[in-house]
């Protein structure tokens, strides 16, 4: 998302429909031996998929993953031209972006060009990820970008930096490993000492990252009740972990509520993208948990986790 | 090989019951402690400079691990750097940064100085050892931080190799700290690349770096 002023036609969002642009279909596969096997035990939520069980065979260690996509435009026409973002001698492109904080990469690659007398688009684009390249989340987007363009007399207007990104689009974030993205949880052995604590290291919630080096659910695998969360550690297969990350949720909130600055920082929306209060706040007004006593936080994030996983 | 982890928290415990970390490794790193250590011993003795320190044990660091197998992957684990600066090297950190240093062992992921120096030859790398050592030794600590602490996103790694291999190539001239030309690239690069996807730009990569270099140098011409 960029906060840049330009001085050129981009794709705001009436153009954005009037293209009619979808993704069809995201699917995975990995090589083995075998040869190319498809993973259909993915679990997928809102654009989010997490390639949970083994029981494929799949290893992010030791195989390389190819993601399918199907990208449709109904109609490009609109690109072009007064309303469009470039002239009638441009060409354009369509490009699939990746990014990931976790595996501190980033990189891009191009799927297809569109030139003035297209119609329709449709892509099916293959992307292969080496083995041991990405741990944790990578985001996915698409964008369309200038490929080249002749500037006429009559249109200056018009951006002729090939590589300008003119709008980015359909986003969806594959995880390798960890619980899902809902909470950074780490493992620990600590004899002695309860399933769990929260470790809370953030010290300026609207740059610092919503991650482990911040904070944190330390499960203690050394307890006697571990076991039970342990089972293939997913969120849907333990009441026990909803609960523990239920009562981590309001022990954060609450502190963090504690600063007034900080709280009217989240709440006005001034904070960088990816940060604990960015994380806050999306879980504040998508769920609208109710801030107003200690008691009604909990009941509400612990509703909000029982109706999104627990069932 | 299995790289093992340590995190933050059982970092501080370990730390907390000491002023000295000795190291206390897993049979499985004898091998690279002992290459490394080594080398180690004999960089600090042929230089007292500290760029040089890094960047010669950094060549080393990423080949031995190399070698073993390590991976992206593993490079990305803050946890994989805390088990090897706290157990396997915490004598060489405590020398090269003076004693027990936080930061630089565990406590700021951007720090781990064995992370650093990762990531700062594979941003730098250009194809082997030798080319490698000719893009970086004429560098600083200044570059290391520079390069390897704006991270963001997530690096697009074959664009710093460009940046790192056209730097080493301009006159010495516009390097002189004052003219800070290396930190003002990259700070074009960040704003650049909200708008304009570099392998994309005329030119390709080596056309969007020949901009971002020549941005500053034409000007300085005049």
């Amino acid at each position: 998302m960029s906060n840049s002023f330009v001085m050129y036609p981009t794709i705001d969002e009436n153009l954005f429909d009037l293209m009619g642009i979808t993704l069809n279909n995201v699917k995975f596969f990995f090589l083995n031996e075998e040869g190319e096997i498809e993973i259909d035990d993915i679990e997928r939520e809102n654009m989010s998929y997490q390639i949970v069980s083994t029981l494929t065979g799949y290893s992010p260690q030791k195989n390389e993953l190819i993601i399918e996509v199907e990208l449709e435009i109904t109609d490009v026409r609109h690109l072009f031209g007064e309303e469009g973002v470039t002239n009638a001698f441009g060409v354009l492109g369509i490009a699939l972006h990746w990014y990931s904080v976790s595996s501190s990469q980033r990189g891009s690659c191009k799927i297809h060009e569109i030139h003035p007398m297209d119609k329709k688009v449709l892509v099916n684009y293959r992307k292969k990820i080496n083995a041991s390249e990405f741990r944790g989340v990578v985001d996915f987007n698409f964008s369309i970008y200038l490929e080249s363009m002749k500037p006429n007399f009559l249109d200056e207007f018009y951006c002729n930096t090939p590589g300008t990104i003119f709008g980015q689009f359909l986003p969806f974030k594959l995880i390798f490993d960890g619980r899902g993205s809902m909470f950074p949880i780490t493992v620990e052995s600590r004899p002695n000492a309860p399933l769990w604590r929260v470790l809370m290291e953030f010290g300026d919630i609207c740059n610092e990252t919503f991650t482990s080096e911040y904070l944190q659910i330390c499960l203690n695998s050394a307890h006697p009740q571990f076991q039970i969360i342990n089972e293939g550690l997913s969120i849907k297969k333990s009441p026990l972990l909803i609960e523990i990350i239920s009562s981590a949720l309001v022990i954060i909130v609450d502190e963090i509520k504690s600063d007034q600055n900080d709280w009217e920082n989240i709440l006005s929306g001034n904070y960088q993208e990816g940060s604990i209060a960015a994380a806050i706040h999306y879980f504040l007004t998508t769920f609208e948990w109710d801030v107003s006593s200690l008691n009604k936080l909990s009941y509400s994030i612990r509703n909000t986790l029982n109706e999104k996983i627990g069932r | 090989m299995v790289w093992k982890e340590l995190t933050k928290s059982q970092c501080e415990e370990i730390i907390s019951t000491t002023d000295k970390l000795e190291p206390d490794f897993d049979a499985e790193y004898q091998e690279l402690y002992d290459g490394l250590a080594k080398i180690y011993k004999d960089i600090a003795i042929s230089t007292k400079n500290k760029y040089k320190i890094d960047y010669l044990f950094g060549l080393s660091l990423y080949s031995y691990l190399r070698d073993a197998n390590f991976t992206l992957r593993d490079a990305s684990n803050d946890d994989v750097w805390r088990y090897l600066s706290v157990k396997v090297f915490p004598q060489q950190v405590a020398s090269r940064w003076n004693g027990l240093h936080e930061d630089r062992l565990y406590k700021l992921s951007r720090r781990i100085w064995l992370k650093t120096l990762w990531w700062y030859i594979h941003l730098s790398w250009a194809g082997s050892v030798e080319e490698t050592t000719k893009v970086v030794e004429g560098n600083s600590t200044d570059e290391i931080m520079q390069l390897v602490e704006r991270s963001g996103k997530g690096y697009l790694i074959s664009l710093y190799r460009q940046i790192m291999l056209k730097y080493s190539l301009l006159d010495s001239s516009y390097k002189k700290r004052t003219t800070n030309i290396f930190r003002k690239v990259l700070i074009l690069n960040t704003a650049m690349i909200q708008t304009v996807e570099p392998c994309f730009f005329s030119g390709g990569l080596v056309g969007y770096v020949d901009y971002l270099f020549n941005y500053f140098i034409d000007g300085e011409k005049q």
